[in-house]
């Protein structure tokens, strides 16, 4: 459906996309990780036409996208991370300016129109204006006017940044909606959480490149090979440490104030032992416990901290 | 038939403020006092109280020269945010990736801010209207005069649009506009002034009429002059244009050069600012 292919974007000296390729299958939602200036936005700007590639190709349906912006159009629905809205104009207007961009029929609009609204739960403020809109609504709005043409690949660009919890929530709705409807996604964020539970694969990019790709769980299990291992005390961390210090499958200690953590290498069995030891020393411990491996987790160990 | 979305949207959203109907007032309230004001001046002489109809001309000239100064002073400011006011209020990505072309675009925004001016020069028809009841003014006349403003309008449109697709911020789209209009009615006459100097310096006759038309055929004050001084019967700027020296025997009359050379002018940034907002054209939109 989509393919990448080697491409750069240079902005002067500064190379924002380095040699990206990637792949993804019609229906799947992809997330586009990585930190701010990571080139998440350049990249999805060259995919829907807004951006020239220094090198390297962008193919959708086998079409050059790059050589034929125009061709792919109606095709491709864009939000992007930062947008605004028109003065003195209503949501149903809004709407039936862009349905009236992408060439549909007036017949056709309302019908369209009133249906999207509903999608995204704006149809209560069809009479509003637009610039009265909260923040939550105005993003929603914008996915609804992405989805005027019925694209068949959407590129969502941080779609949920700057939302409060509660519109977070609603954005993540319709974003399931959307999944339920086949349509391809792109979809970019700095905040991983966000996405795992949406994305069917996600690509991780940090200095232009992509550094991990592949379904969430395929990367957890690359990543977490070593098992993290969090132990709350009220006392003795000093013995505390001494003993992880003496075992061969333990390392990097992290030590807060009533707080360690550990990678931790060996089996369950090797872990029952270790619990074992501690409370033979009559450790004051509260708990014990394995941590789960999170994407954020997985992310702050890929990247190096590009922000 | 589908009406131009920008255009619909541009008219849509201008008109129903608060700032168009206030627009027309002060306008219509400038050319109504002023036209008051000079036909009281002009018709009632203070020392003998007479009427001569052959003033009304005066009026009826200094009338549509009163238009004429409003019409360019208002056109950059209505056009030089039309694109770069898109850019910052970040909408204008989503009117490139759209499928209607970039030259609609540039087309809709310029109909638009055309038709704002096309409806303060309608308005103003009652406003003229008034000389008719003195005579002395064709309808033709009025017609010719209303055809350059909106050749003018045009003109000075596209620059004010060509300048919002160069520079990211209106402030300086408008200031650099308002410079486009100093070179054409200023700029113009500097450099007809040292050729012709440097034309008595190196000997020779002065300018002939086809260089002098050459040199100032894009002033639009003088394009204006040049009706003008048809309309009333009136000698205004032949001096200047150097008529009586025209060894080419040349007959196009200055405001007729004019009208040719603006309408290239606004082909010209028309093009230029399609190109120039096309997506994938240049390098910083």
């Amino acid at each position: 459906m989509l393919e990448i292919k080697n491409l750069v974007k240079r902005y002067g000296k500064f190379t924002a996309v380095n040699n990206l390729s990637l792949s993804i299958n019609e229906g799947e939602i992809f997330g586009f990780v990585g930190p701010n200036g990571a080139g998440k936005t350049t990249t999805m700007k060259i995919v829907a036409g807004l951006l020239k590639t220094s090198s390297g190709k962008v193919f959708i349906n086998g079409i050059d996208a790059t050589a034929h912006p125009s061709k792919l159009r109606e095709k491709i629905g864009y939000m992007p991370d930062f947008f605004g809205v028109y003065d003195n104009l209503k949501v149903d207007e809004y709407m039936d300016f862009y349905a009236g961009m992408y060439k549909i029929p007036y017949k056709e609009r309302p019908t369209i129109i009133n249906n999207l609204l509903e999608l995204v739960d704006l149809s209560y403020k069809k009479d509003a204006y637009v610039d009265s809109l909260s923040r939550g609504m105005k993003q929603r709005l914008c996915l609804a006017r992405s989805l005027i043409h019925n694209p068949d690949i959407l590129i969502l660009d941080e779609p949920a940044s700057g939302l409060d919890p509660r519109a977070r929530v609603e954005m993540k709705e319709v974003l399931k909606q959307l999944k339920n409807l086949g349509k391809t996604i792109i979809i970019s964020s700095h905040i991983l959480p966000e996405l795992a539970e949406l994305c069917t694969v996600i690509g991780i990019i940090e200095n232009g490149q992509i550094v991990a790709h592949g379904s969430v769980n395929q990367i957890m299990q690359k990543l977490t090979q070593k098992r993290v291992i969090k132990i709350r005390l009220l006392d003795k961390m000093e013995e505390l440490i001494t003993i992880l210090k003496e075992q061969p499958d333990i390392h990097d200690i992290f030590e807060k104030t009533d707080e360690v953590e550990f990678d931790f290498e060996g089996d369950d069995n090797r872990l029952a032992l270790l619990l074992k030891q501690i409370m033979g020393k009559e450790i004051p411990i509260v708990s014990f416990y394995e941590k789960e491996g999170n994407l954020e987790d997985i992310f702050m160990k890929i990247t190096k901290g590009g922000e | 038939m589908m009406i131009n979305p920008v255009l619909r949207l541009e008219l849509k959203t201008k008109l129903r403020t608060w700032k168009a109907p206030v627009l027309l007032l002060v306008y219509l309230t400038i050319l109504a006092g002023f036209g008051s004001l000079i036909l009281l001046a002009t018709l009632y002489r203070s020392y003998d109280n007479s009427f001569d109809p052959q003033d009304v001309l005066t009026v009826y000239a200094l009338l549509a020269g009163c238009q004429m100064g409003l019409i360019i002073l208002l056109i950059p400011a209505l056009t030089a945010g039309t694109i770069s006011g898109e850019r910052e209020r970040q909408t204008l990505d989503l009117l490139l990736i759209t499928r209607v072309s970039s030259f609609s675009i540039i087309m809709g925004k310029l109909i638009a801010s055309i038709s704002q001016i096309m409806l303060l020069i309608f308005a103003s028809i009652p406003i003229f209207s008034v000389i008719f009841i003195f005579g002395g003014v064709s309808l033709i006349n009025i017609l010719l005069l209303f055809l350059y403003y909106a050749v003018i309008s045009i003109m000075l449109g596209s620059i004010g649009i060509f300048c919002s697709t160069y520079f990211k911020k209106t402030t300086v789209a408008t200031v650099v506009s308002y410079l486009f209009i100093l070179i054409f009615s200023i700029g113009t006459l500097v450099v007809y002034f040292i050729m012709q100097e440097y034309s008595y310096m190196t000997g020779q006759n002065g300018l002939t009429y086809l260089q002098s038309i050459i040199l100032v055929g894009g002033n639009p004050f003088l394009g204006f002059i040049s009706i003008i001084q048809n309309q009333v019967g009136a000698d205004i700027i032949n001096y200047l244009l150097n008529v009586y020296n025209n060894p080419n025997n040349v007959k196009i009359e200055l405001w007729q050069f004019n009208l040719v050379f603006n309408s290239v002018v606004s082909i010209i940034m028309i093009l230029l600012s399609v190109i120039r907002i096309r997506p994938l054209a240049g390098k910083n939109r």
